[in-house]
């Protein structure tokens, strides 16, 4: 390989790098925003506080609907 | 660089296939809030279906209502679809807490037939944000 090839191959390698790395951040941004990182009882808690207000808004509605 | 595609690939071939069900149940509850919330506003001029009157909720009573033609029986339409959706998605919820196979199907329906009421309604920036949505509150 000549000097003027690996040059070549280190500015191909440094392009890759760059581009992987950049590629890897928007990756990890998706994964950490799609996949909040709660704990078992934070995702218990939220799914529990989902489901309180759903049974509140469906009295609610029914409510306002004169079924109740 | 043929490697770090496949890879990446993968990666997001998984990831796409691993949708968090916490953020889908989230995002559902809140797109039907909103339009709960929307509905009311449109109704009796509140700010949400918790400011609702105490008495007489079966009756619109902001102008905006009788301007847009949210008359009190398509108000009691919405709002018994809504009090089936809203149940319907505690069910849903409950399963995929629990880790379960959740099937959105009777929801959407549930979710067409309240669009199909709000389609009847004059077109306005309240309408259009209230069929927003009660669209996103499918999947």
């Amino acid at each position: 390989m000549t000097p003027q090839e690996l040059q070549a191959w280190i500015a191909i390698a440094q392009q890759a790098t760059s581009i992987g790395l950049s590629l890897y951040g928007t990756v990890h941004k998706w994964i950490t925003e799609s996949h909040p990182l709660l704990t078992p009882d934070q995702q218990k808690a939220a799914f529990d506080a989902i489901g309180a207000d759903d049974l509140v808004r469906a009295n609610l509605a029914a409510q306002a609907a004169g079924e109740k | 660089m043929k490697r770090l595609i496949i890879v990446l690939t993968i990666v997001f071939t998984g990831c796409a296939g691993r949708i968090n069900p916490l953020q889908v149940s989230g995002t559902s509850h809140d797109s039907l809030a909103l339009a709960q919330d929307i509905e009311a506003q449109i109704c009796w001029g509140v700010a949400d279906a918790y400011s609702a009157p105490k008495d007489s909720k079966i009756h619109c009573t902001a102008p905006l209502a009788s301007t847009i033609g949210l008359t009190d029986a398509r108000h009691k339409d919405i709002n018994t679809k809504l009090s089936q959706a809203f149940l319907l998605h505690r069910s849903l919820n409950s399963l995929a807490e629990s880790g379960g196979n959740v099937d959105y199907t009777a929801l959407n329906a549930l979710i067409q037939e309240v669009l199909a009421i709000v389609a009847q309604l004059q077109q306005a920036p309240q309408v259009v944000q209230l069929a927003n949505a009660v669209k996103a509150g499918g999947k």
